[in-house]
């Protein structure tokens, strides 16, 4: 019983700070939290989708399918953020249905493979389809979402708090399927799929299924990206971002959802920190998580969530 | 009655044909053993009957319907569940929950009922921890329930891949080498566990093995694969004295005529 009280005490507090935190007015760190939140939700969707013993090299091609669905509906058509929004990852995981129909006979590595060609296809559909998407410019001017009951989205405190939502839906939708029978099945598919084919799971159904939510929550980021920066370009989606992604799961924990996060948290903490260094060049980015990522696979497989000696649940 | 029945059965690997026009019957509440020498099909034709493989040509019935073309998993909803030669299971769960997802199938709950926990999930649960703890005694694992099946000796891990596909609650049970890599002792409690299952189940059993003093003492009829070809099939007094059987086994005798 007091185990279960500590844990939630360290919630509330936990959710208390989160919410009080724009009232401190430091709109730079502000800012990095939407980014922190924003890129957990793609992070525990590809958690997801790894949860399945399936790596999806095109998480953050379904990232970009959100962003650009509320880009171009939003500058185009003039339609309302609101109907837009959960359209971003309506389209995401409609796509992933097609895409996941198609690719998910593969397995391992040439699922890698597969995902990786599909999110080139779609980048460069971006880029060569300009009229539609706008080449290699990109969208610009994504207007701020339109007020939601007379609350404006103007201020960077208003997208924490949208994007702050996302990622507890997230976590709830993430946390209730981790517990139930369905992300126990999930589970068994990367351990032996042909025993979990043989007591009469539908293995193929499982996947696709992890892949459709998994790239919907990446869709629905996307769809605060977009007006968060006011701006979206293919470079925004590209592989590189899915291996950010990657590394942030792993070298968080993937077992679980709060290493997930953790690891989104720290590695972005890290690179914003990174940034101020003195004479900071951009390819230190990648150089830094590459290290790290070697450094936690040869030290802690299991992620830093691993270190602490009571594990959250 | 019938409860599977092969007709001609053949699966070709390239050139080489594992399978060759098998036909058999299986009937209802037996103990059928496959044997043959090494190479002989045996794993082929599980891996055909269960789905994994499908036919170069010929039809598998079970219940009288033709599931030729079924999936793994849509066969063993069927009621016909299969076990492997190598040790197969989850290793990282325990062994209470490697049975849990062999309960996969029955009681059935659906997808949101399992994520939302709707009450009518929680009243299926409860049969299903009932079921698993009487799998668990029926196997003498209820000791060992919170122990990882990776940790478990071999003999264990064999009897609770077993456990797994009973909790499928098939109506056909193929076992592949049940006794493979186990110890004299080992042996006779999995064939206790076998016949225990056989008459409280009332379950149909089709084992492939190569323990023939197992073999004979289980099994009331037994179906004799050579080269991908059925040769002999009879009752394992008939097929002990059987000619082209020990002609398979050990060569033909050239001096006798």
């Amino acid at each position: 019983m007091n185990k279960i009280n500590f844990k939630l005490t360290i919630i509330v507090a936990l959710l208390i700070i989160l919410f009080l935190f724009p009232t401190t007015g430091n709109i730079h760190w502000t800012r990095v939290l939407v980014e922190v939140f924003i890129w957990a939700t793609v992070s525990l969707g590809f958690r997801l989708i790894l949860t399945a013993g399936q790596l999806s090299l095109a998480q953050v091609s379904f990232m970009g399918l959100g962003a650009y669905t509320v880009g171009i509906m939003t500058t185009k058509t003039n339609l309302n953020y609101w109907i837009c929004f959960p359209l971003a990852g309506v389209f995401a995981a409609f796509f992933a249905l097609i895409i996941g129909y198609l690719s998910l006979r593969t397995r391992g590595i040439h699922f890698a493979i597969a995902t990786f060609a599909i999110s080139e296809v779609i980048r460069l559909t971006w880029i060569e389809w300009k009229s539609l998407f706008g080449g290699v410019g990109g969208i610009p001017h994504i207007p701020a979402p339109s007020p939601l009951f007379g609350f404006k989205f103007e201020s960077t405190a208003s997208f924490y708090y949208l994007s702050l939502f996302l990622i507890l839906f997230t976590i709830l939708i993430m946390h209730r399927m981790d517990r139930s029978k369905f992300g126990m099945i999930l589970l068994t598919l990367e351990k032996s799929e042909s025993l979990s084919q043989s007591v009469g799971i539908n293995t193929f159904e499982y996947k696709i299924i992890a892949f459709i939510i998994g790239s919907f929550f990446a869709g629905l980021a996307g769809g605060v990206f977009a007006p968060f920066y006011h701006y979206i370009g293919p470079d925004d989606f590209s592989i590189h971002q899915t291996f950010y992604v990657l590394i942030y799961v792993l070298t968080g924990g993937v077992q679980t959802i709060y290493g997930t996060i953790f690891g989104v948290f720290t590695l972005i903490m890290a690179l914003k920190l990174i940034h101020h260094l003195p004479g900071f060049n951009p390819v230190w980015e990648p150089l830094f998580l590459g290290c790290t990522l070697i450094l936690i696979m040869k030290f802690l497989p299991g992620g830093l969530i691993s270190i602490s000696p009571k594990r959250l649940p | 009655m019938v409860l599977l029945e092969l007709s001609e059965l053949s699966k070709n690997f390239g050139g080489l044909r594992a399978l060759d026009k098998v036909s058999a019957r299986i009937k209802k509440g037996g103990i059928v053993g496959l044997i043959g020498p090494n190479g002989a099909g045996k794993t082929t034709l599980f891996n055909v009957v269960s789905g994994f493989y499908k036919p170069s040509e010929g039809t598998v019935l079970f219940k009288e319907e033709d599931i030729t073309h079924l999936r793994p998993f849509q066969i063993s909803s069927r009621g016909l569940t299969r076990t492997y030669q190598e040790t197969n299971l989850f290793h990282d769960f325990s062994v209470e929950k490697n049975i849990l997802i062999g309960c996969h199938l029955r009681p059935n709950i659906g997808f949101f009922e399992q994520l939302f926990g709707m009450s009518s999930a929680k009243g299926k649960q409860g049969i299903t921890t009932k079921k698993i703890g009487e799998i668990l005694e029926l196997f003498e694992l209820t000791s060992l329930k919170n122990e990882l099946a990776k940790n478990l000796s071999h003999g264990y891990q064999r009897t609770l891949g077993v456990a797994i596909a009973l909790a499928t609650e098939p109506e056909l049970l193929m076992l592949d080498e049940p006794f493979s890599g186990m110890n004299v002792e080992e042996t006779k409690s999995m064939i206790a566990h076998i016949q225990k299952i056989h008459q409280e189940k009332n379950l149909t059993i089709l084992l492939v093995e190569h323990d023939m003093k197992a073999v004979m003492e289980l099994c009331d009829r037994i179906i004799v694969l050579n080269f991908g070809k059925k040769i002999a099939e009879g009752s394992p007094s008939e097929i002990q004295k059987n000619r082209a059987v020990v002609e398979a086994y050990l060569g033909a005798d050239e001096n006798a005529v």
